[in-house]
C-alpha cells in the first residue's frame, strides 16, 4: 500500500463521481425520492375502505349504526336496500366489503338473536383480515356486544366464520414503541436499508465493471498500482456517498416523517457504516466477477437488492415465512441491519441487539472483503 | 541484454469444453532501440501476446522475459517499468487531458518537478498542448490515441507495448503516430513493440513479426517480407509478401469480367443528404449516384460520416434534409418496399452464433418472407456460391471470420436484392480473406448487383468502380481511381491522392 498512490486514486474517483450525474442521482436524489414515495405512499394503514351496507328496512338503530361507519375515516359507505345489489357491488369491486343487516333488525337486537353477515373480498387475505377487524370494531362499539352474534365471510374462496363471545375479558392492548401503529415508523428504517444497498452494492458493482468494460483497468494494471489500492479508493468514495445518503435519510425521517430516533446519535451511523462497507465489498466482488456492467447490475439486483426487500423482515415477517426461507434469510445481511435499525430507531440503545447485529455484519463484511481482494488479482485471467 | 525474450510461448483459452489455442509455440527476441511491428489479422493472437508480455495473462506453457523479469513471477516489476497502451486506450473519458496525464504520472511516481518538464514535452510532441483542459471523451479518435500514447510515455519507460494503436483513425493520424514513435525511439532510446492489422504499416518498423492463426510465421525486416513477392511482381507490396508467406504465391490481380456500362440504370440516387445530431452535422449535403452492377466505395476515417450515410441509405435512420431514391422508390415514403430490394451486411455480421449455418440461412430466408420452396432453392444457391456446404451443420459462432463473412453475405442475398450494402466488411481481415472477399464482390457486381461498401482500407479503393471520399461529413472527392488521382494534382498513387485530399481539407 502506497499512500500517495492511494490519494491519487481517491482524488481520481472523487472527480469521476462528481462528474457522473448517474452516481449523484443514485446516491442523493434516490434516497429523497424513495423516502417520499415509500414514506407517504407505501403504508399498511388502511383508509377509505369502500363498504356497502344493505339495509332492508330503516330504523333508529340501523341509522345509528350506519352513522358510525359514515363518521369513521376508515370507510366510504355505499347504502343499498337489496342484498343482491350488495353482492353485485362486491363482485364488481365497487365495494371491498358488504355488511348485510337483517330484516327486523330492532326486534332481533332486542330479542338477542341478531345475526349480521360481513362479506369481504379476500383476494388479499391479510388486508381482508384487517378490514374485517375494523368493521367488527365499529360494529361492536355500536351495538350492545353481548347481544350480538356475527357471521362473517368472504367471497373469494376465503370464508371465515367467527362468532364473538361476549366480553368475558376486557383486553386493553398497548402497542409498545409505536403507540399509534404508524407504519411509516417501521417502513422508514427498512427504506434506509434499501438505500444503503443501492448505493453500496448496486452502484459499486457498476463502477468496477465499467472500468473493466472501458479498458481502463487494463492500462491501470500496467503501472505500479496495486489492486487493493483501487478497491480501497473506490470504497472510500462510495462510502462517503452512502453516508451522505444516510444523512439525508435520517434528516428526512426525523423532520418529515417524525420517526423517533431513540438510540444514541452515534449508534445508527456506526451500524450503517459496517453494513455499507459490507455492501461495498459485495458490489466490488460482483463487479470483478462479471466484468460487465449489465450483468453486474442484474446480479446485484438479484443477490442484494431483492433479498433486502423480500427476505430482510422489512416487508414480510421472517417468522411467518416457510422454514426453508427462514433459513435462507440467515444469509441475508440486510436482515440483521433491518433488525438493528428498527431497534435503534424505535427502542433505543439495546446493547445485546446492537452488538449481535453489528457483529454478524462484521463477519459478512470480512468475508466479502476477503473475496473481493482475491477475486481482484492484477491480471485479466478468468 | 534483450528487452523481450519469448521462448516457446503458448496460450490456450477454455471456452466451455473446448480449448482454443490462441498462441502456439512463439519464440522471438526484441533488441533495444528498435521499433518492432507485430502484424496480423484480427484473431491472430496479437492482443493475447501483448497481455502475456505485461503479465496480465499467464502462459499455458513456455516463458516470456521482459526487461529480464519473468512475466509470471515478476509481473509487478514489469508493470511498473513499461509503458502499455491497450486497444481501448484506458483513458478516463470524464477527466481532462491534463488530469489523465497527471493520474498516470502519479501512479508511476513521477515527481511533480519531473512532470513539469515532461508534460509540455509530451503535449507538444502529440500536438495536444492546446487541449490540456478538454475532457478526454471529447477528443477525436486520433487525439485520444495520442493522449493514450503520452500517458504510456509519461514515466520514460524503457519499453513500450502498444496494442493496435492505429486502429480506426484516418491515414494522416496513423502516419503521424508512427512518426511520433520514431521520434521517441530516436530521442529517448525507447524500444517499441506495436501491433497492427494494417499491412502497409509494417514499412514503418525496423522489424516485423507476422502472426497468423496463433503462430509466428515471419520474423524479419519488412523489406525481406516484401521481397518474397519479387518472383511474382516487379514492385511488390508488403501485402503481396504476406500472401506469399501464407500461400506461396501472389494471386492474379482482380478484374471485372463485365464492367459497368455507361447506360446502366441508376439504382441509388442521393441528393443533398443532411443528417444532424444536435448541433453536430454528421453528413453535410452529400450527393451521389450508383448504377446497376457498380461497386461504389464510401471511404473515410472513423467519424467522417460514412456509417451515418450508410445507415440513412439503408433506411435505418432518418435524414434531416435531402432525398434518397433507391430502385426508383423514395426511401422516406417506401421504406418497407426498399427493404425488400436491398441486402445489408453489418460490420459485426449480425449472425446468430448458436444456430448452424443452415439454420441461420433458414431464419434470414424466413425473415425476408421467402416461401419454403424458394427458400430451399436460394439456400442451395448460397451454400454453393459461398462454399458453405462443408460447414452447413456447424454453429455460426464457431466459424472463422472469413466464413462468418461469407455466411453473412449469403444470408443477405437470399432474397435476390438488386443492391447490397456492406459496412466495413474487411476490417481486420487477412490478405487472403480480403482477396477472396473482393473476388466474390466482383462476381456479384458482374451479375448486375449494385454494391455499396464502406472501408477504411485505401488500397481497396482500387477494386471499386467509383469512390466517394468523406471527411468531416462532407464529400471531399469522388470519381473513379484515375479521377481521384487527377483531383489530387496527379498524385503518384491512390493512397497518396487520398492523403493529399484529406490534408488539404483539414482545418
Amino acid at each position: 500500500m502506497n499512500f500517495s498512490r492511494l490519494a491519487t486514486l481517491i482524488v481520481k474517483e472523487g472527480k469521476q463521481l462528481l462528474r457522473d450525474p448517474f452516481s449523484i442521482i443514485l446516491g442523493i436524489l434516490l434516497p429523497i425520492i424513495m423516502l417520499l414515495i415509500c414514506g407517504f405512499g407505501m403504508s399498511t394503514d388502511i383508509r377509505n375502505i369502500p363498504l356497502a351496507i344493505v339495509i332492508p328496512e330503516t330504523s333508529k338503530y340501523t341509522t345509528q349504526l350506519v352513522a358510525r361507519f359514515v363518521a369513521s375515516d376508515y370507510f366510504d359507505v355505499i347504502l343499498t336496500h337489496s342484498s343482491a345489489e350488495g353482492e353485485r357491488l362486491v363482485k364488481n369491486h365497487q365495494a371491498d366489503a358488504c355488511l348485510f343487516l337483517p330484516q327486523k333488525f330492532t326486534q332481533k337486537l332486542h330479542g338477542g338473536n341478531l345475526q349480521i353477515m360481513i362479506a369481504i373480498n379476500a383476494s388479499n387475505p391479510s388486508l381482508a383480515y384487517t378490514k374485517e377487524s375494523y368493521i367488527k370494531a365499529v360494529l361492536l362499539s355500536g351495538l350492545n356486544s353481548d347481544q350480538t352474534e356475527l357471521l362473517s365471510g368472504g367471497t373469494n374462496a376465503f370464508l371465515s366464520e367467527s362468532s364473538l363471545a361476549g366480553s368475558i375479558l376486557d383486553l386493553k392492548p398497548r402497542l409498545w414503541f409505536n403507540d399509534a401503529n404508524v407504519s411509516a415508523f417501521t417502513l422508514i428504517p427498512g427504506i434506509i436499508v434499501i438505500i444503503m444497498v443501492v448505493v453500496g452494492a448496486l452502484l459499486t458493482s457498476m463502477v468496477m465493471a465499467r472500468e473493466y468494460e472501458q479498458g481502463n483497468l487494463e492500462s491501470m494494471f500496467v503501472t505500479p498500482m496495486r489492486s487493493s489500492e483501487i478497491l480501497l479508493a473506490k470504497m472510500i468514495n462510495n462510502y462517503l456517498l452512502g453516508m451522505i445518503g444516510l444523512g439525508i435519510s435520517l434528516l428526512m425521517a426525523h423532520f418529515v416523517f417524525y420517526v423517533p430516533i431513540r438510540a444514541s446519535w452515534y449508534v445508527i451511523p456506526l451500524g450503517s457504516s459496517v453494513f455499507l462497507i459490507m455492501a461495498l465489498c459485495m458490489g466490488l466482488l460482483i463487479s470483478s466477477l462479471t466484468k460487465n456492467q449489465f450483468i453486474a447490475v442484474e446480479i446485484a439486483a438479484f443477490t442484494t437488492f431483492l433479498p433486502s426487500f423480500l427476505l430482510s423482515g422489512f416487508l414480510f415477517e421472517i417468522k411467518s415465512m416457510p422454514i426453508l426461507l427462514q433459513w435462507i434469510t440467515v444469509f441475508v445481511p440486510a436482515r440483521y441491519y433491518v433488525d438493528f435499525l428498527q431497534t435503534a430507531f424505535l427502542v433505543g440503545n439495546v446493547w445485546p441487539n446492537i452488538i449481535k447485529n453489528i457483529g454478524i455484519l462484521l463477519v459478512f463484511a470480512a468475508v466479502f472483503m476477503f473475496l473481493a481482494k482475491i477475486k481482484n488479482p492484477k491480471n485479466l485471467e478468468g | 541484454m534483450n528487452i523481450i525474450e519469448c521462448r516457446n510461448l503458448s496460450k490456450q483459452f477454455k471456452e466451455g469444453r473446448q480449448k482454443i489455442e490462441a498462441l502456439s509455440d512463439i519464440s522471438f527476441d526484441v533488441y533495444p532501440g528498435q521499433i518492432v511491428a507485430l502484424l496480423g489479422p484480427d484473431g491472430a493472437g496479437k492482443t493475447t501476446l501483448m497481455r502475456l508480455l505485461c503479465g496480465l495473462l499467464s502462459p499455458t506453457s513456455g516463458s516470456a522475459h521482459v526487461l529480464n523479469w519473468n512475466s509470471v513471477r515478476q509481473a509487478g516489476k514489469i508493470q511498473s517499468h513499461i509503458g502499455y497502451m491497450p486497444q481501448k486506450f484506458g483513458l478516463y473519458e470524464n477527466m481532462t487531458v491534463g488530469e489523465n496525464l497527471t493520474l498516470y504520472a502519479r501512479l508511476h511516481a513521477v515527481s511533480s518537478k519531473e512532470s513539469r518538464e515532461r508534460f509540455p514535452q509530451l503535449l507538444e510532441m502529440t500536438n495536444l498542448a492546446a487541449f490540456t483542459d478538454r475532457m478526454a471523451g471529447n477528443l477525436s479518435g486520433g487525439m485520444k490515441q495520442k493522449l493514450a500514447l503520452a500517458c504510456a510515455l509519461v514515466s520514460r519507460p524503457e519499453l513500450m507495448l502498444l496494442d493496435e494503436p492505429t486502429v480506426g483513425v484516418d491515414i494522416l493520424s496513423r502516419r503521424e503516430l508512427w512518426h511520433i514513435l520514431r521520434e521517441i525511439v530516436r530521442s529517448e532510446g525507447t524500444t517499441i513493440l506495436a501491433s497492427t492489422s494494417y499491412m502497409d504499416e509494417a514499412d514503418f518498423s525496423d522489424r516485423t513479426l507476422v502472426l497468423f492463426d496463433g503462430k509466428l510465421i515471419a520474423d524479419s525486416t519488412p523489406e525481406e517480407i516484401r521481397n518474397r513477392a519479387l518472383p511474382f511482381t516487379s514492385q511488390p507490396t508488403f501485402e503481396q509478401g504476406f500472401q506469399v508467406l501464407l500461400t506461396g504465391s501472389v494471386p492474379p490481380p482482380l478484374e471485372r469480367q463485365n464492367p459497368v456500362r455507361k447506360e446502366a440504370s441508376i439504382v441509388i440516387r442521393v441528393d443533398n443528404l443532411v443528417k444532424r445530431f444536435g448541433s453536430f452535422t454528421a453528413v453535410d449535403h452529400v450527393s451521389f449516384e450508383v448504377r446497376q452492377g457498380e461497386i461504389f466505395g464510401l471511404l473515410g476515417a472513423n467519424g467522417a460520416g460514412k456509417t451515418t450515410t450508410f445507415r440513412a441509405l439503408c433506411g435505418l435512420s432518418s435524414s434531416d434534409d435531402g432525398r434518397i431514391e433507391i430502385a426508383g422508390l423514395d426511401l422516406a415514403q417506401k421504406t418497407k418496399s426498399v427493404w425488400n430490394r436491398i441486402g445489408f451486411v453489418a460490420q459485426k455480421f449480425s449472425l446468430y452464433s448458436d444456430l448452424t449455418v443452415r439454420q441461420n440461412m433458414e431464419f434470414f430466408g424466413g425473415a425476408y418472407g421467402l416461401r419454403v420452396s424458394a427458400r430451399q432453392n436460394r439456400i442451395q444457391w448460397g451454400m454453393k456460391t459461398f462454399n458453405l456446404e462443408p460447414y452447413a451443420d456447424r454453429e455460426a459462432g464457431k466459424l472463422s471470420m472469413g466464413y462468418k463473412r461469407r455466411l453473412a453475405m449469403a444470408c443477405s442475398l437470399l432474397h435476390e436484392p438488386s443492391i447490397l450494402f456492406l459496412d466495413e466488411a474487411t476490417s481486420g481481415a487477412d490478405p487472403i480473406a480480403r482477396y477472396e472477399f473482393w473476388k466474390l464482390i466482383m462476381e456479384l457486381a458482374d451479375s448486375g448487383v449494385a454494391i455499396v461498401v464502406t472501408t477504411h482500407f485505401l488500397d481497396e479503393a482500387r477494386f471499386c468502380d467509383r469512390i466517394l471520399i468523406m471527411q468531416d461529413g462532407v464529400a471531399v472527392a469522388s470519381g473513379n481511381g484515375e479521377e481521384i488521382i487527377r483531383q489530387a494534382g496527379n498524385a503518384p498513387n491512390l493512397e497518396e491522392a487520398f492523403v493529399r485530399i484529406i490534408q488539404e481539407k483539414k482545418p
